[in-house]
């Protein structure tokens, strides 16, 4: 039998959703079933190990093997392991929810993850709705051998938030960030082995996988970067702990709260510092925490207080205040940031008088899910190179995309492009242009990049020589024709032109 | 018994089912007149694409009238040998079959003989009886179009196949007439299409005149540097504010539910231009109008800036301002000034473009004397009126063949041969 595909896993996974759709509100739906993806890879990953031991050791010493928690990364007590969850036939949101709790003892780093997702909602979720569900899942086999690829179930994680996403149509800027955008963003801020990444709005944890996925692909030991984040809604912050341990990187700090009204990530009464900060916060977030940013015990909005209702700039004023006297940060922002006046550009003025910006990247529009507005990514550097201060790059990247069926995408060689610009810091016509902060300044601290890269087309200047001859020929032959239709006109006797 | 009037048939003129014709004329089915009526490849071919080889027609390259081959793909050799009897011969008749361009028709031109086509109708005509070019024009007129669609009508669908065509009726005249008919009707064709290329050249030679006249001046031969670039050395470089007068404060907006009690003879003014009429007015003077907001800004499809005299009213969509001196600006020629400069770095990427009166006031323009922004007004509008005479004119021209095609196709009136 063939190897489970990715999108195989991708199209049963969101079949699942069917089953639920009706009984469950939208946005509960991806609870409920990263949950029991979860179990369900844990329970089989589980099994295979057991197989294993036993298979390598004989009966006897392995089946001793296969009962102790410390031969495995996960160990699956039997009220969790999912045959055992199938024999029930009723109550059975009871006992999924005490499966949860099962493996939440047996496994410290799993503390807190499953138990918030609440199976025993007899209203809703019957047991009928819950046999069919489980039945789903059966039909998966999510052991190691049957993935043809090793990181899909990481991927498939990625692929159902992007459906569920879609699906609610959630507003309130909660979206998830292209996979392609990340990788534009890592490659820009290039983290390094042994260094501390953060993501203060980390979502599902995509940003930080990237990070590693990064450092890896340069040859560095994936597992040296020390991760952080912190995430606002709980049951996303589930499902950023499920997708770093499914990606196999258990040792990571991710916290739950608000990161402008509680930020967890700090020592001895300060922000926590950190090599790279990484980051797509909500676009333009009201209600974003600003009777508690004035009164900010760590002072982090020394630019200034951002308006009521745009958290744009406090996202941005934490992340560089989060960075440590060499660090670099990246961020994904909507345009307004960079021309919009008022309290916005005081603090954008002293975020550029200070030295702080490295480039702003204009990308194309219609790359994020649920939202069609074209966004920007800003570079923060608190150490720049000595030819790089005074200065920040522009980079208009905003043509240079792939249309796909509902967004877009960077491919691979717009995503090169950028990267190349930045790297070499140098203007290329059309495209970037290094630019001093005196111009900025001339330019009233406005950053749009219209302002200051010139994509006009090339005027072409008109010979009206030409055109005047041109115009001479066709009036003869106009004068021509005419006469021919004359011709034919009065042959007909219908009257003269 | 009821007697029923016969009705007066015109003398040479004989009743069939599409009417009365002439009596040496002949209502027959398009299967009659034809030696093949097919359909071209229906299957995908995506995998027969190549750089080069047998061209294949789609439906994009039948225009009404006239082959447009600026965009041509190209089929495997050997697969379309294995295709030769869907391959279409020159002075084939072929039309589009589906879509909103449904019943669009073209002749083959030669260097298309022997290409494959694409879902396309394909009609060969008996060329003893039927002219095909007699046929397209009768296809892409009135008469053809009722007739599509009444062939259509059957299954409700927007789809027109084969045995559909097949029972395409038309009256017909003998061959030697459909020929002069053709003539006819081809050679207005021309004075059509003529009319759009004097259209395109004139907008053209606007659009030098505009880029020379605006920078250059008239037969300047002393020039001068400034932020501006060069221009003659009687100009000057000036503020739009230093000539003239804002009158945004005096702009109101009125919701279109309350310009329903309102309605009236004086226009109402938006971004690019009156859209509504209304039952009272706030100007009263030549002024000069430019959008403030709206896609037009980035689209540029529509003026962007215009002069208007009389009682008018303006939303707050547009900017208002007059020249501030009439002996010494041209209201005509800023505007002319305005519709020419460059706007995209006002474009800031995220939903709206706007121009703000901060900005707008701080635009700087390079300021002829009077009497020379006067001469280029006056030559720039020149060549306005004749873009628009040559408008009017294409119009004229293709009413005529609207009359003509009624009068011929029909055979109300008749041609010498």
């Amino acid at each position: 039998m063939s190897k489970l595909t990715l999108q195989e896993l991708e199209s049963h996974l969101w079949k699942s959703a069917d089953i639920l759709r009706g009984s469950v509100d939208s946005s509960d739906y991806k609870n409920y079933i990263f949950g029991l993806l979860f179990l369900k890879r844990l329970s089989d990953v589980f099994e295979e190990h057991k197989y294993n031991l036993i298979q390598e050791h004989g009966e006897e010493i392995g089946s001793i093997l296969a009962d102790d928690p410390e031969q495995y990364q996960f160990y699956v007590p039997q009220a969790a392991r999912w045959e055992e969850i199938r024999k029930h036939a009723e109550d059975i949101g009871s006992a999924i929810n005490v499966a949860f709790e099962a493996l939440e003892n047996e496994n410290q780093t799993l503390e807190g993850v499953l138990t918030p997702i609440d199976f025993n909602r007899k209203e809703v979720l019957t047991d009928s709705v819950l046999q069919r569900l489980l039945q789903h899942f059966s039909l998966l086999n999510l052991t190691n051998s049957n993935l043809s690829e090793p990181d899909m179930l990481g991927r498939a994680y990625e692929y159902l938030i992007k459906m569920f996403a879609d699906d609610a149509g959630k507003k309130g800027g909660e979206f998830y960030t292209p996979s392609k955008v990340v990788d534009l963003l890592v490659k820009l801020i290039k983290p390094e082995e042994g260094m501390r990444v953060y993501d203060p709005t980390c979502g599902s944890g995509g940003m930080l996988i990237q990070s590693v996925d990064y450092v890896r692909e340069q040859g560095g030991n994936p597992q040296s970067l020390s991760l952080f984040g912190q995430e606002k809604n709980l049951g996303t912050w589930a499902i950023a702990k499920m997708n770093l341990l499914l990606h196999g990187l258990p040792d990571h700090r991710i916290e739950k709260g608000d990161t402008i009204r509680q930020p967890k990530l700090v020592e001895d009464g300060e922000i926590m510092l950190f090599d790279r900060v990484i980051a797509n916060p909500p676009f333009s977030l009201k209600e974003w925490g600003r009777e508690e940013a004035e009164h900010d015990p760590y002072g982090r909005f020394q630019y200034g207080l951002p308006p009521k209702n745009a958290g744009d700039y406090a996202f941005i004023q934490h992340m560089v205040s989060s960075l440590k006297s060499d660090g670099m940060c990246g961020v994904v922002m909507p345009h307004g940031v960079l021309f919009r006046a008022g309290a916005e550009g005081k603090i954008r003025q002293g975020l550029i008088e200070s030295d702080l910006l490295e480039a702003v990247v204009g990308i194309p529009s219609n790359l994020f899910y649920g939202t069609g507005i074209p966004a920007c990514i800003l570079i923060f550097n608190r150490n720049k190179s000595l030819e790089r201060k005074g200065n920040v790059l522009f980079i208009a990247a905003e043509d240079e995309y792939q249309e796909g069926k509902n967004q877009n995408i960077l491919r691979d060689k717009d995503i090169q492009k950028i990267v190349v610009a930045f790297n070499t810091y140098k203007d290329v016509e059309k495209y970037a242009r290094v630019v001093s902060s005196d111009e900025i300044k001339v330019n009233g601290y406005n950053l749009s990049i219209a302002r200051y890269i010139d994509k006009s087309q090339e005027v072409e200047l008109i010979d009206l020589t030409t055109v005047l001859q041109d115009i001479k020929e066709l009036e003869t032959t106009q004068a021509t024709i005419k006469v021919k239709l004359k011709g034919y006109l009065k042959e007909l006797g219908i009257g003269e032109i | 018994m009821m007697v029923m009037e016969a009705k007066e048939v015109c003398k040479g003129y004989k009743v069939t089912e599409l009417g009365e014709i002439p009596i040496e004329w002949d209502v027959q089915s398009l299967e009659d007149l034809s030696e093949r009526i097919l359909v071209g490849l229906a299957t995908s071919v995506t995998k027969y694409y190549r750089n080069s080889g047998i061209p294949i027609i789609r439906n994009l390259n039948i225009k009404k009238g006239y082959f447009d081959d600026t965009k041509m793909l190209y089929l495997d050799e050997d697969f379309c040998k294995k295709q030769r009897n869907k391959a279409v011969k020159m002075d084939d008749v072929i039309t589009v079959h589906t879509g909103s361009n449904l019943g669009l028709t073209c002749l083959v031109p030669e260097e298309y003989n022997g290409s494959q086509t694409f879902t396309t109708l394909i009609t060969t005509t008996k060329k003893k009886i039927l002219n095909p070019k007699y046929l397209c024009q009768h296809m892409n007129s009135y008469l053809g179009i009722s007739e599509i669609n009444r062939l259509q009508v059957g299954g409700g669908k927007n789809n027109l196949n084969v045995s559909d065509l097949k029972n395409y009726k038309i009256a017909i005249p003998p061959i030697e007439e459909q020929q002069k008919i053709v003539e006819i009707l081809s050679t207005v064709d021309e004075q059509i299409l003529n009319t759009e290329k004097l259209i395109e050249r004139t907008k053209k030679n606007k659009e030098g005149l505009v880029q020379q006249l605006l920078s250059k001046g008239i037969e300047t031969t002393k020039f001068k540097y400034t932020e501006l670039g060069e221009i003659p050395y009687d100009w000057e470089v000036v503020r739009l504010e230093e000539i003239c007068t804002f009158l945004d404060g005096m702009r109101r907006p009125v919701k279109s539910s309350d310009r329903e009690k309102m309605k009236g003879d004086y226009p109402y003014y938006g971004a690019s231009g009156i859209i509504d009429w209304v039952n009272n007015y706030l100007f009263d003077e030549e002024l000069i109008l430019l959008a403030e907001d709206g896609e037009n800004i980035r689209s540029r499809n529509l003026p962007i800036a215009f002069k208007v005299t009389g009682k008018c009213w303006v939303n707050n969509h547009a900017h208002v301002f007059k020249v501030t001196n009439r002996d010494r600006d041209v209201s005509d020629f800023i505007v002319y000034f305005l519709e020419k400069k460059d706007y995209t770095k006002f474009i800031n990427g995220s939903a709206q473009p706007k121009l703000n009166q901060k900005e707008c006031r701080s635009f700087l323009i390079a300021r002829p004397p009077y009497t020379e922004q006067k001469k280029i007004a006056d030559i720039l509008s020149t060549v306005d009126e004749q873009i628009e005479a040559y408008e009017q004119e294409k119009q004229k021209y293709i009413e005529l063949k609207e009359g003509l095609m009624q009068q011929l196709l029909t055979g109300k009136l008749r041609v010498t041969v």
